[in-house]
């Protein structure tokens, strides 16, 4: 990824390749959620015209990583020749190991747990010698067990670990109306100023839920508008990204809503 | 009880259905540091947050390991993923763990419902449709967590190797069942056996398994020295050394805590003789 120039992409959808790879110059950067298919015919040619950027799941920066995980990801940084590598502020197994969530899911914020995730990213980074980008993860119900804010806890994380953040808007977005703030005071708490990504997509409804929730659908005009103003407080930000990984993504998709953030961003 | 511990008590709320049940219904008698956590959570979020979780959970497994029959859906009209929307399912999720193997059986069997309830006219169409989701099932039983292993002096089957006879040689033609096709492929109607393991990280492997392999597996008790098992079974010792390494590696074969593929074949602690 250049240094100087602000980087706009968006995620890697395998049944979308082929579109993916007519937008070469639209699309500048695609982050990698899965390892490639061995059997992926489009994934060489990839490789070759993108900026790939490693956004799997490494492991939970609650707990230390364990030495099968690091080597997993060193290997998928060295194929994908990632500048920075990502991770999510969550904790979503047990630590015996019994119970997982599977899905993404906030710490509590507390001394305790900011002292594990500042050990465990440090390590982490040293491990694989590359910057590590940590996005925040929305909490949909109130738990009151956290002895800071959210983003008092991840400003000292930042700050400790020399970590990026990686905001993600929807996320942001999703963590205001649960809390029942308006979003952009919400986002003026959290290290914008440390912002080196930026996640852009939508939500949608979930009746299980009663309300709405992360979903790989494309921004509403006001999400964007939200992105807008969070992006002209993020003087560091070198990535922008459509998060969108699904099979459920229509041809189109991906393309149209890169332009809709190049335009709303000024990034042409 | 500290942070870490609470946040585990609440991912275990949200991943255990007869915990959450018990925890939240009235008159528990939960433990005091866990009561004094559940009273400082929005219980009906955290009900609404585990449904949705759970709902999600078995959708992204039964997307990935129901695919096959998925992209036969346009002929079908069974899309697996449905049966998740029913009341059936919804009234299933206080008694689901997620990762759970007995719990992975029990949506396995209300999506077998789903697909082969009044199915005959599928049957004319894709005459291996029972056998496809026989096959898929399988693999979404093995990507469960396994039991707790029980500790055995020498290398034993594991309990999540799977070996699945099947009436239709179904793996040739699934990477076309994947790719724009007017009509179903066909596989050829013959007998194969095939091999499901899940390796200590969760991968599942399936591969074809011969009767060597069948006879192999179904000897390993975990009760008989590895040398003597070889010769038993007319094995080269190096070349069974090394097939049970490599089942070791897929998952197939839980070696005992002070085995390791290196010892085969040679003297090991316990030995039994």
């Amino acid at each position: 990824m250049e240094t100087k120039r602000i980087s706009v992409g968006a995620f890697y959808n395998p049944h979308l390749a082929e579109e993916t790879l007519a937008a070469v110059g639209l699309i500048d950067h695609l982050a990698m959620a899965d390892p490639p298919h061995r059997d992926d015919p489009h994934f060489p040619e990839v490789q070759k015209r993108f900026v790939l950027l490693l956004h799997d799941y490494i492991g939970q920066l609650a707990d230390p990583v364990p030495p099968h995980a690091i080597e997993r990801a060193r290997g998928l940084a060295g194929l994908y020749r990632s500048p920075w590598v990502a991770e999510h502020c969550q904790c979503v197994i047990t630590q015996d190991g019994r119970y997982n969530v599977d899905y993404v899911f906030p710490p509590l914020y507390t001394r305790e747990m900011l002292s594990r995730y500042i050990a465990h990213a440090a390590a982490l980074q040293q491990e694989l010698g590359l910057p590590l980008v940590v996005e925040q993860i929305p909490r949909y119900f109130r738990i009151d067990l956290d002895e800071m804010p959210e983003g008092a806890f991840l400003r000292e994380f930042f700050e400790a670990t020399g970590a990026g953040f990686l905001l993600d808007i929807a996320h942001a977005w999703l963590q205001a109306r649960y809390q029942g703030r308006e979003a952009r005071a919400y986002l003026a708490g959290l290290p914008l100023d440390l912002a080196t990504e930026l996640h852009i997509a939508g939500v949608s409804e979930y009746s299980d839920l009663e309300g709405p929730w992360i979903a790989p659908v494309p921004p509403t005009e006001e999400m964007l508008d939200l992105a807008a103003w969070a992006f002209e407080r993020m003087p560091k930000v070198r990535g922008v990204t459509f998060d969108a990984f699904s099979t459920i993504l229509k041809p189109g998709a991906i393309p149209r809503t890169v332009e809709r953030i190049r335009a709303r961003l000024q990034l042409q | 009880m500290n942070s870490r511990d609470a946040q585990d008590v609440i991912l275990r709320l949200l991943a255990d259905g007869p915990y959450r049940t018990a925890r939240l219904s009235d008159g528990d008698e939960a433990p005091a540091d866990v009561a004094e956590l559940l009273a400082r959570v929005d219980r009906a979020g955290l009900s609404r947050f585990a449904r949705f979780l759970c709902r999600h959970y078995y959708r992204e497994r039964v997307v990935h390991f129901f695919k096959y029959s998925r992209a036969l859906a346009p002929l079908t009209t069974r899309l697996p993923e449905a049966a998740l929307k029913t009341a059936e399912f919804t009234a299933l999720i206080p008694i689901l763990i997620l990762g759970d193997r007995a719990s992975a059986q029990q949506v396995l069997d209300l999506l077998h419902r789903h697909l082969t309830a009044g199915a005959d006219l599928i049957r004319t169409v894709v005459p291996y449709w029972d056998t496809l989701i026989e096959y898929q099932s399988v693999f979404l039983l093995s990507d469960a967590s396994p039991p707790p292993p029980v500790a055995k002096p020498f290398p034993a089957r594991a309990e999540t190797a799977t070996i699945l006879e099947l009436e239709w040689d179904l793996p040739p033609i699934l990477p076309q069942l994947l790719r724009p096709f007017s009509r179903p492929p066909m596989p050829s109607q013959r007998r194969i056996r095939l091999l499901f393991a899940r390796s200590p990280h969760g991968e599942v492997t399936v591969l074809r398994c011969t009767d060597a392999l069948r006879d192999l597996l179904e000897s390993l008790s975990g009760q008989e020295e590895p040398g003597q098992l070889a010769a038993r079974l007319g094995l080269h010792q190096d070349s069974f050394g090394k097939t049970l390494q490599k089942l070791e590696q897929l998952g197939a074969v839980i070696a005992q805590e002070s085995f390791s593929a290196s010892h085969v074949g040679s003297e090991l602690p316990g030995r039994q003789t």
